[in-house]
């Protein structure tokens, strides 16, 4: 197993999005067609580029829905943030051998604006072809660019929409099984309450007397009840909430170790207040963004951060000691402990990071 | 006429014992444990009508040989037995359980603990007229 570099994670994003069905929505289309109109072209696409494969999601004037990346010019634009664009292909060395510009279709104009996340990662393009040389004027080119913040926008809108269903599914599902608790809780309940209706219904109608036997049995099932309903309250969630909760707090309150959780690709998903003291960030400034953040330049191009992810991947733990930056750009050495974290089937779905200040017992 | 009680709650078997005594003095009543005592019981009387149940009164959750199990049993056999006079009782309120009652053609209908002393009359009344 190969470790994590950027374009991985970048790639690992784009096809995350091909999830979304956005040829049922319209908006997606909307662009395409105003991208093709404003800028006067006859082929206007929205792509992501994944690994291997560069699929077109939205497009007018075309009508395949995916290609080699290879031959694609859209790996090309989202190596920068602005628009690329290209006047005619057939002089430009990049696509010198490129199946699209020396035989059929025979492309030679191309212009692409990066659909940019906000958390920096570029997915795919707004792009625009042309089988004869062309070329932009300079109001165009912010259309385009525009058109594409709009579809980012969008594609991230329906990925929270997209996530927000799956979660729903799950709450129905996990609704229905506690449903079928309640029920079957319902039906232990009911059972010696049944009893001492019964018994009490007996006395009422002069069938029975409350004599010593019926007393017993009354006393029984009372108690039979009292347990139940015991039981079923100590296995009820509100408690085990609690104990979540306060476990949660307990973590959080710690002040002398940085403890944080990453997810599989090392984006910060949790902060305590050791955290906040060693390295300056407030939670609502660091959450959502990737730990690689605290390293040096130097460790970030080693990328030190993510052998460190790729090792407690494969091993479980990884070690570490070194110096880190904090908020203000200051350093402190640390002694990082990253640890790998499973679901029920084994994966990995993401990573403990405690770290320790031992600036002060270093020599320097 | 004899009444036919399978279940294992003692408390609730005494409660119907004294309501069917009270309601109906003459009525014979035959308790038995849970579904396996009741198939052996089945069993060992097989052609002997006057010794088997006219009608039952039968639980859902037994030990060993639960409600479903015995009307399971009961459909592969040759007791001689009125097949539709089986009335299913138990204190749950499951949709999934009374619809799966009501599936039976054996069962003639589905009862909620506690069994209140107006349905037990209609019971046997039922009984009575033959069914």
């Amino acid at each position: 197993m190969n470790m994590l570099d950027d374009e991985d994670i970048r790639s690992q994003t784009a096809e995350l999005f091909l999830n979304l069905e956005l040829s049922k929505l319209t908006e997606f289309q909307n662009i395409v067609d105003l991208a093709s109109q404003l800028c006067d072209k006859p082929v206007a696409l929205l792509t992501l580029l994944g690994k291997e494969m560069n699929w077109i999601r939205a497009a007018v004037g075309f009508e395949i829905k995916a290609m080699p990346r290879e031959t694609s010019f859209c790996q090309f634009a989202i190596q920068k943030d602005e628009v690329l664009i290209i006047g005619d292909a057939s002089q430009d060395l990049r696509f010198h051998d490129n199946p699209l510009v020396d035989s059929s279709p025979y492309v030679r104009f191309y212009a692409g604006a990066p659909l940019i996340l906000s958390g920096g990662l570029k997915i795919g393009t707004l792009c625009l072809f042309d089988l004869k040389p062309n070329s932009m004027s300079k109001l165009q080119e912010k259309t385009l660019a525009s058109l594409s913040k709009q579809a980012t926008a969008l594609l991230e809108l329906s990925w929270s929409r997209f996530l927000l269903q799956k979660q729903i599914a799950e709450t129905v599902i996990k609704n229905e099984s506690l449903k079928k608790i309640a029920f079957m809780q319902s039906h232990e309940i009911r059972h010696p309450l049944s009893n001492i209706i019964g018994l009490v219904n007996l006395v009422k109608d002069g069938f029975a007397s409350m004599d010593e036997n019926w007393l017993v049995m009354l006393g029984q099932e009372a108690n039979n009840l009292d347990s139940k309903v015991k039981e079923i309250v100590s296995e009820s969630l509100a408690v085990k909430d609690l104990r979540v909760i306060r476990y949660q707090k307990m973590v959080e309150e710690i002040e002398d170790y940085a403890i944080l959780i990453l997810d599989e690709n090392g984006f910060i998903e949790n902060w305590n207040k050791g955290a906040e003291k060693l390295k300056g960030y407030k939670a609502n400034e660091i959450i959502g963004r990737n730990f690689s953040i605290f390293y040096s330049e130097q460790d970030q191009l080693e990328k030190r951060h993510l052998n460190l992810i790729c090792k407690a991947r494969q091993e479980g733990t990884a070690r570490d000691s070194g110096w880190r930056l904090r908020k203000d750009a200051t350093r402190f050495w640390g002694q990082v402990t990253i640890t790998a974290i499973h679901d029920n089937d084994g994966t990995v779905i993401g990573f403990t990071k405690v770290t320790k200040d031992l600036t002060n017992t270093i020599t320097s | 006429m004899t009444i036919g009680i399978i279940d294992d709650d003692l408390v609730y078997k005494f409660v119907i014992r004294t309501l069917i005594r009270a309601l109906s003095p003459a009525t014979l009543i035959l308790e038995l444990n849970d579904g396996q005592e009741a198939i052996e019981f089945f069993n060992q009387n097989m052609d002997e009508k006057s010794l088997l149940p006219d009608i039952i009164l039968l639980d859902i959750n037994m030990p060993r040989l639960n409600g479903w199990q015995f009307l399971d049993r009961l459909r592969n056999s040759n007791f001689a037995f009125n097949r539709h006079s089986i009335y299913m009782v138990s204190s749950s309120t499951d949709e999934i359980d009374i619809a799966t009652a009501n599936s039976y053609q054996e069962v003639r209908r589905f009862i909620s603990k506690p069994i209140r002393k107006e349905v037990l009359r209609e019971i046997i009344s039922e009984a009575m007229v033959g069914l």
